[in-house]
């Protein structure tokens, strides 16, 4: 293919089409001629994974740099994160954000402030590290009911999630069991059960992926278990029968 | 009293109560809910954190809705508290408790938590905006077929196609800080005395970097523009 308008546009043209100052005719050549505008969707293709993968790369996390702030890191690493401020202006911002917002409101009562609606904390599903479990055999019911003695088994990408009640004197205890290639970011997560937009039980999973709870008197649930590294997994509901 | 003695109901109730007293403005105490964290976290009682989750959910809502970009997000404020709280849980689990003597410390720890949930989510949407950018970049599944080169060797390699030390800054600040040339130019007027400069520059850089192969094959035009 070749330009349909020669001369084809400069590496500046293109340039300028990318940063949004190109002027009308450079524009006006793109929107009849393939071969330019082609040209100019592979340079933002390169511009775009270029900065997508490199932006705030070398940043601290936020909470790390809360920590600095807070005086709460050892010398060493402070001397880091004040060295990477001193370049950042993202940081900077970042910064300053934190820092009027942990001086505002010291003294607020309850007063003038939304109420929570009740809602469990839901999420923009766009995110990848948020795993929707699913029943391994779909039931035509839309909670996962186990049936007797059988677990409950969810699927929740490479990982499967096997959950049971055991009758007890008092309240049944919750048991589960994670099970997959890679369960270490798993070790250590957190599970929470909700019902009504409230959380009633938490637990946590263990060095073999299981995680028990005492406390738990309610059906149905929602179940959440979320790994230190934010990766979650989330049952919409959940129904054990004892 | 021995607080130890105390059962996780009772200090749980006992917190709430000191909790309502000081939103109506009333001295409150604070070693029952002290207790009560220490409990959660640095012994690691589950009974006792999710406790701590109840009664200290309300407060994080309120600081959520104070935060100043809050409002940027999109997402609802019961996303952020349980981001905050979750991550409180993870990052004082244990031992780092021990590092915190008084319940104020441990609350503006726990607002620290609230404000990186925001930040955090800030950043990715950020990621995502610049996806958004190049939709055909992306596969189905949402993961860059750029995702198997390093951002540290990525960087390396632009460095290593950049020798001089403003171009390496100002590609450090378009493509890692993602600022616009007007903002470039603020920040290192020592450099570049106007916007108009740095966009000089950066076109004396961009095409250095869209002719480098390296760089092609990564972003997936090699095959595509042979130009």
């Amino acid at each position: 293919m070749t330009c349909q308008m020669p001369p084809p546009l400069s590496d500046d043209e293109i340039s300028a089409v990318l940063d949004g100052s190109a002027e009308d005719d450079v524009l006006r050549h793109i929107d009849v001629c393939p071969d330019c505008a082609r040209r100019v969707a592979a340079a933002r293709r390169l511009e775009v994974a270029i900065a997508q993968r490199l932006n705030r790369w070398d940043c601290p996390s936020p909470l790390a740099l809360g920590e600095y702030h807070l005086n709460m890191l050892s010398e060493r690493q402070a001397r880091a994160i004040r060295e990477h401020v001193k370049g950042c202006p993202r940081c900077q911002a970042e910064l300053a954000d934190l820092s009027v917002f942990l001086k505002n409101g010291r003294h607020e009562d309850a007063k003038g402030v939304e109420p929570s609606t009740g809602k469990l904390p839901r999420v923009n599903l766009r995110l990848p590290d948020w795993l929707l479990g699913k029943p391994l055999v779909q039931r035509p019911a839309m909670a996962l009911r186990g049936t007797g003695e059988e677990p409950v088994i969810i699927e929740a990408g490479a990982l499967t999630v096997f959950l049971k009640l055991e009758p007890r004197a008092g309240q049944p205890v919750l048991l589960g069991q994670l099970a997959g290639d890679d369960l270490g970011p798993w070790v250590g997560a957190l599970v929470q059960m909700w019902q009504e937009g409230a959380l009633r039980a938490t637990a946590e999973v263990d060095d073999l992926g299981a995680f028990r709870c005492e406390a738990i008197a309610l059906q149905p649930f929602e179940l959440q278990i979320i790994a230190r590294d934010g990766a979650t997994i989330q049952v919409p509901e959940v129904h054990l029968s004892e | 009293m021995n607080l130890s003695s105390l059962s996780t109901d009772d200090l749980s109730q006992r917190c709430a109560d000191d909790t309502t007293r000081f939103h109506r403005q009333q001295i409150r105490d604070t070693e029952h809910c002290f207790e009560l964290l220490r409990r959660a976290l640095a012994e690691g009682r589950n009974d006792a954190f999710t406790r701590v989750y109840q009664i200290y959910e309300p407060q994080v809502l309120r600081w959520v809705y104070q935060h100043g970009r809050f409002h940027e997000t999109g997402e609802g404020a019961e996303y952020y508290a349980n981001q905050a709280l979750t991550s409180f849980y993870f990052a004082l689990r244990g031992e780092k408790f021990s590092r915190f003597e008084t319940l104020a410390q441990v609350l503006t720890y726990l607002k620290l938590c609230v404000h990186s949930a925001i930040a955090q989510h800030l950043r990715k949407e950020q990621a995502v905006h610049l996806a958004d950018l190049d939709a055909n970049h992306f596969s189905e599944s949402g993961v860059s077929i750029a995702d198997n080169l390093q951002a540290a060797e990525l960087w390396e390699h632009i460095c290593d196609l950049l020798p001089d030390d403003d171009d390496q800054l100002l590609a450090r600040c378009v493509f890692v800080q993602a600022l616009k040339p007007a903002q470039v130019a603020h920040g290192h007027p020592d450099r570049w005395r106007t916007a108009r400069e740095v966009s000089v520059a950066l076109q004396r850089i961009r095409r250095h970097l869209r002719k480098d192969p390296l760089l092609r094959d990564y972003a997936g035009i090699a095959a595509v523009d042979p130009s």
